[in-house]
């Protein structure tokens, strides 16, 4: 229900006591404006932006949004499109920070839909695009400190639309955006922002007059040197000599922007003091940084063909990986537990971000990836925490979103195979996901590495005081031990079921892992199943347990009887269950009953110039030269004839004895046209179609003055098996002569041909 | 709107100048739209991948006579991009990106030149080139067969590479491990090798719809057989026996029959159910290993004719040129079947293609013919504003070529591993009218005072300056009075004085 104009300008008077209801309605009219006078939309325009220029905040802001609904109507945005856009300019120029920012966003978000609607659109650009671009940009980028959420994004848009007009402006947003990227709290930005920052980056490429693809691939190749020359760092705490594949590599990696005269990018420099260990985190947070960027280069769209260093960039990866205190020593010099510490930790994050920088790139480059996949899986293996040859459970919980990041970059790799030629590989994955889905007992493990640590340091008095403080705390976890579990995050659960449902299709898994698997599944769809209403389960977990059931690998048992008793309502499983065959599009054969027959010698002049019209090899039925000429034949149909055949389809519409295994209307293609007859014997649930064979014996059709060798079948069709019932019944209560009808097998040879 | 369309390159006119006479040609089944044609277009049978239909979609035609593979580009009737290759080839078959796990859907929308991931090419020494694309780099030759290439196709998923060549062998490669250039110590050894048919291999097709468990392979031969292998178990399910031998297949989409091209020019439909009147049920056909005779249809209930020509009056018609025995034999070289299962388009030696609607068996179009046989016939759906002229490409032939092919093995140093490509746009949240509305309501709140208290500030400037003016038009007022007083003053006094002047005037006169 929408207000009728003349309430809408009434309300534009004053100030309304809701804007949304009447933007509501002005939008459900803005396809119809034409149809109101033009007098009530002048009137409409000029009170909008009465509103836009109050200097009330309310009524401006509730003016922009006005601007915006009504500039989806075509013929306003072309009458009235130069004066709102410099209205928005002059609120873009104007705004300062005793406005709320929300006249800012939406002032931003007109202008970006005015300019989306123009597109494309040759006039309307030159008229209101052009003329106020350049004001838009320098505008937006005055004020983008206010609000450099919604104004970065808007830049990047207008950057790649209108290069041309933005080149002016290139050089001054890359400064502003360098000294934001520069920030020491660049890593805290929140996530959207941090992106938005480094899209444009990635962006400005565009804005060169020559070769924009020569200026993405020097800033990427700087981007993975620079990266290359940060990670070298690490050199300074670990023995970077006893691996020399490691070194090599890094040297070769750093070498990629000798031949840039200067560099594209200004990084201040890392002041790194051991006596300080919190500094060292200054290395990750630049790697974190330059790596961020990287992915934004990598992944951000180019209205151009790019040349990217895809192998470059594996191998950093992998050499950042390879940066790891469990296969490098530390130096002698680097003996401070604290400060090992800290190198591990800032190491640690360097693999999470690198791993995401993986994500990434397999999402985007796909099959280029692949010749890289097992190396890559490879050195992802690197990064599990193994003690003694097996998963250490601590170290596993400790970095739990490393592990998660671990296991999303393997499922990204193994998703692009139908199958992963050796589960080995992935065996240790498997394990992790296991591990990360364990349940967690926390106070019960604390409490045991207590007493264990008790044990250990173990006298008699210490025992006994420590039991006597904590007796009332450990009543409670005796009590309601329940209470105490935690739950395994959502996100971890999430990774978790998408690799299990990435590898159960693609990877032969041991049956050890695969019972471990299939026990969560089931008991994670019970506990889910009685936590819900109606007995509901997860769409994920549902999906999974799906996918389980359609991949049983070598197992003897099946999970099926299980799932399906969680499981209700669903279509794939039900599939499985009562397996169906499709709707066969051949017609099978039937023998023809007299009544059949009778039908048959009433529609046979129909069957016949069904033939004539249709059938290309003309000569063999001696009725065509050419198949060429179909049309005009159909043309030359005479009058009568078409008549007779539509009689004759309502006569055949009531043979009852006609079986179809077509059980849906929508599946017949024949079309409805008398040139074509086979459309008018055709029923909704009755379909005849006829065959001719070369070697009949001829039968003068007087009606139609020639003959034609012919024989005429009935073809009857089968229902599907679960409507078949039905029309037994039919059979039965009709006609007897219609129960003479045998629907025959296809002819497709005898059973002594089967070896 | 959308429209089906059927692609055919012809084979060529043996000793006739390459490309003078030979087009390639884009119809739409549905209408007597042209999409296209491509100039000098021919190859060896399965000689030619098309990577889709539109601007930024590419025809790969493998010439028949040279070591080149033609490159052509819609909207432009002439070659593109000519790369040379090592040897000539005899098929092609090209690899789309693998889709990756589709959860969360498409992440990324379309560039406008797309680039797919691999080529593959035959030859009629039995071996295989594969190059990737994107970087022209040559990442597999391998002598997969003893004779030469008859067909070559990858699994929709692209992790499998089926070849079957003249020696009568169908032979299933894994893609990475072709690929995998930077593994050291990898040996590429074949998936699975069958060695059952006993002629050449003519056609095949891979059926991986879904769940890869249930992916099967489909091979045709001369010996007239039909076999059909299931790939994740490596062994031959089915073996279907026909009247004669095999030129060309088809599957239906739904998996219900097949199609095949036999040598006496007829198309038979193989049905993978029947219908048992003893149960009353439709049973699958074949399975275990079962070899299935499929008998003569003298009636034609599953056979289509219409490439027939048994009194060779449309060759001569044609002007086709009987072949080395002298016969005018035809035969059916390609098949493909319609988007809904309705039509088979099929292709024949003589250069005729038709669409057939499969239920009535009526020929419902007949394309305009080439002048020779048949060599690749492709069938798409699309909608047709990609053909609309906002959609058309730029004229950027810089970075619309593909790189040229090396003709040396690239190098397993992952570090020169560089792809020419255009990076894809990230797909965008579309905001709903809806969406927006309701951030306004949000950002309207901002205006709105919910509690009870008005917090509104009553300014009193208003009053004290009503105050003030009132005082400001008193003082006025008082100034005014005091003016108009003096005034008064200075005018009785003016005349008090102009009196006595007068008065002392008129003294003196008298």
């Amino acid at each position: 229900m929408s207000l009728s104009m003349d309430i809408i300008i009434k309300e534009l008077e004053d100030v309304p006591d809701s804007c949304v209801s009447l933007l509501e309605s002005l939008h459900k009219q803005s396809l119809f404006f034409n149809e109101v006078s033009k007098s009530n939309i002048q009137h409409l325009i000029s009170r909008t932006l009465k509103l836009v220029r109050h200097h009330d905040t309310y009524r401006k802001w509730f003016g922009i949004n006005l601007i915006k609904v009504l500039a989806s109507n075509y013929v306003i945005l072309a009458n009235e499109g130069k004066t709102f856009i410099k209205e928005l300019v002059k609120i873009l120029e104007s705004f300062s920070t005793s406005w709320p920012s929300n006249i800012l966003s939406s002032a931003i978000d007109c202008v970006e839909y005015i300019f989306e609607r123009i597109r494309g659109k040759p006039t309307l650009t030159r008229e209101i695009v052009t003329p106020n671009l350049p004001s838009v940009i320098s505008s937006l980028m005055d004020k983008m400190v206010y609000n450099p959420t919604t104004i970065i994004p808007s830049l990047t848009l207008l950057m790649k639309n209108h290069p041309t007009t933005f080149r002016p402006f290139g050089n001054k947003l890359r400064s502003k955006l360098m000294e934001l990227l520069n920030k020491d709290t660049f890593t805290s930005f929140p996530e959207n922002l941090k992106s938005h920052i480094c899209t444009a980056i990635a962006s400005l490429p565009v804005v060169e007059k020559n070769e924009p693809e020569g200026k993405w691939f020097l800033d990427t190749a700087y981007l993975v040197s620079e990266i290359t020359e940060v990670l070298m760092l690490y050199d300074q705490f670990l023995n970077f000599s006893l691996d020399s594949n490691l070194s090599d590599n890094l040297k070769r990696l750093a070498a990629m922007n000798q031949n840039t005269s200067e560099a594209p990018f200004e990084f201040s420099g890392l002041k790194i003091d051991l006596g300080n260990p919190a500094t060292i985190y200054k290395i990750s947070d630049r790697l974190e940084t330059l790596l961020f960027l990287l992915k934004h280069f990598l992944t951000t769209e180019t209205p151009f063909s790019v040349r990217v260093p895809l192998g470059k960039i594996i191998l950093l990866c992998e050499n950042i990986c390879s940066v790891n205190p469990r296969f490098t020593t530390f130096r002698k010099d680097v003996f401070s537990d604290e400060l090992r510490n800290v190198i591990s930790g800032s190491i640690v994050r360097n693999q999470r971000n690198v791993l995401k920088l993986l994500i990434d790139i397999t999402n985007c480059y796909q099959g280029f990836i692949l010749p890289h996949s097992r190396s890559t899986i490879a050195f992802i293996e690197t990064l599990l925490p193994l003690r003694n040859k097996k998963i250490n459970y601590r170290d596993v919980l400790i970095n739990e979103s490393l592990m998660c990041l671990i296991l999303e970059s393997v499922s990204g790799i193994l998703g692009l195979t139908s199958e992963f030629s050796s589960g080995e590989d992935i065996s240790r994955f498997i394990e992790l996901a296991i591990l990360l889905i364990e349940p967690r007992d926390s106070i019960s493990s604390n409490s045991q590495s207590n007493s264990s640590s008790t044990n250990v340091t173990g006298g008699k008095k210490q025992k006994g005081s420590r039991k006597k403080d904590n007796s009332s705390a450990l009543s409670d976890l005796l009590s309601h031990q329940q209470l105490f579990s935690e739950n395994v995050p959502s996100s971890t659960t999430s990774v978790v079921r998408n690799f299990f449902k990435i590898i159960i299709p693609r990877v032969e898994i041991n049956l050890t892992q695969k019972h471990k698997i299939a026990k969560y599944l089931m008991a994670e769809a019970v506990l889910s199943s009685n936590k819900h209403k109606d007995k509901r389960i997860d769409r994920e977990l549902e999906e999974l347990l799906v996918t389980a059931c359609l991949n049983p690998g070598k197992e003897s048992t099946s999970l099926t009887p299980i799932v399906a008793n969680i499981i209700r309502h669903n279509n794939c499983l039900s599939l499985l269950m009562n397996p169906r065959l499709p709707p066969l599009p051949q017609v099978v054969k039937g023998q023809i009953s007299s009544e059949a027959v009778d039908y048959e010698n009433n529609t046979s002049d129909v069957s016949e110039d069904e033939n004539v019209e249709e059938y290309p090899n003309a000569e063999s039925h001696g009725k065509r030269d050419s198949p060429y000429d179909k049309a005009s034949d159909n043309a030359d149909e005479p009058e009568t004839k078409r008549q007779k055949i539509e009689s004759e389809a309502t006569n055949q519409a009531s043979i009852p004895n006609s079986i179809d295994i077509h059980s849906h209307k929508d599946q017949s293609t024949i079309k409805n046209d008398a040139a074509e007859p086979a459309a008018t014997v055709s029923t909704d649930y009755t379909r005849k179609t006829f065959s001719f064979t070369e070697t009949g014996s001829a039968v003068d059709d007087s009606k139609n003055g020639y003959e034609v060798e012919k024989q005429v079948n009935v073809s009857t069709k089968v229902e599907p098996v679960s409507q078949r019932e039905t029309h037994n019944s039919t059979l039965e209560e009709g006609d007897q002569s219609s129960s003479d009808i045998e629907i025959p097998d296809i002819d497709v040879g005898s059973d002594s041909d089967e070896e | 709107m959308l429209e089906e369309s059927v692609l055919y390159v012809p084979q060529g006119v043996p000793g006739e100048k390459s490309g003078q006479s030979t087009f390639g040609r884009a119809l739409s089944v549905h209408s007597s739209q042209d999409r296209g044609t491509f100039r000098g277009a021919e190859c060896s049978r399965h000689g030619a991948a098309l990577t889709g239909i539109g601007y930024g979609e590419r025809l790969f035609v493998a010439s028949a006579s040279k070591p080149l593979v033609n490159v052509y580009v819609w909207g432009k009737d002439a070659i593109d991009q000519r790369i040379p290759v090592l040897e000539t080839l005899t098929c092609l078959a090209l690899c789309h990106h693998p889709k990756g796990d589709d959860t969360s859907g498409p992440t990324h929308g379309l560039p406008k030149f797309r680039v797919p991931w691999l080529l593959a090419g035959g030859t009629a020494s039995g071996r295989v080139y594969i190059w990737e694309l994107a970087s022209g780099d040559l990442v597999c030759v391998k002598d997969a067969h003893y004779q030469g290439l008859s067909v070559m196709k990858f699994s929709g998923c692209g992790t499998y590479l089926v070849t079957a060549g003249r020696d009568s062998r169908c032979i299933i490669w894994r893609t990475v491990d072709l690929v995998s250039l930077y593994d050291e110590g990898v040996n590429v050894k074949p998936y699975a090798t069958f060695m059952d048919h006993t002629l050449p291999v003519t056609d095949l097709a891979i059926s991986d719809d879904g769940c890869f468990n249930d992916a099967k392979v489909h091979t045709v031969s001369q010996d007239a057989t039909l076999r059909v292998y299931d790939i994740r178990s490596k062994t031959l399910i089915t073996t279907f026996v026909l009247p004669m031998g095999i030129e060309s297949f088809a599957r239906d989409p739904a998996n219900r029959c097949c199609y095949v091209g036999l040598a006496d020019a007829s198309i038979r439909t193989i049905p993978f159910y029947k219908f048992n009147k003893n149960s009353n049920v439709l049973e699958g056909l074949g399975g275990c290993g079962r070899i299935i005779t499929i008998e003569h249809d003298p009636n034609l209930e599953e056979t289509f004719t219409h490439h027939r020509d048994d009194t060779g009056v449309v060759s001569k018609k044609l002007g086709s040129k009987p072949d080395a025995s002298g016969e005018n034999k035809v035969i059916v070289t390609q098949i493909q079947i319609s988007l809904d299962g309705t039509f088979i388009i099929s292709g024949d030696s003589l250069g005729r293609v038709f669409a057939t609607d499969i239920i009535t068996k009526q020929v419902v179009k007949a394309f305009a013919p080439s002048e020779s046989s048949i060599a690749f016939l492709s069938t798409q759906t699309y909608d047709t504003e990609i053909f609309s002229s906002e959609s058309q490409q730029r004229n950027d032939k810089k970075h619309r070529l593909l790189p040229q092919f090396k003709r040396a093995l690239a190098s397993n140093e992952p570090l020169d591993h560089e792809v020419l490509i255009e990076i894809p746009p990230q797909k965008k949240k579309d905001v709903s009218f809806e969406s927006w509305l309701e951030q306004k309501a949000n950002e309207e709140l901002s205006y709105k005072n919910l509690t009870h208290i008005d917090s509104t500030v009553i300014s009193t400037k208003q009053s004290s300056s009503n105050n003030e003016t009132e005082h400001k038009a008193s003082g006025v007022e008082e100034k005014l009075s005091r003016v108009s007083g003096a005034y008064q003053d200075l005018r009785q006094t003016h005349e008090k004085l102009l009196e006595e002047h007068k008065k002392l005037l008129e003294s003196l006169n008298k």
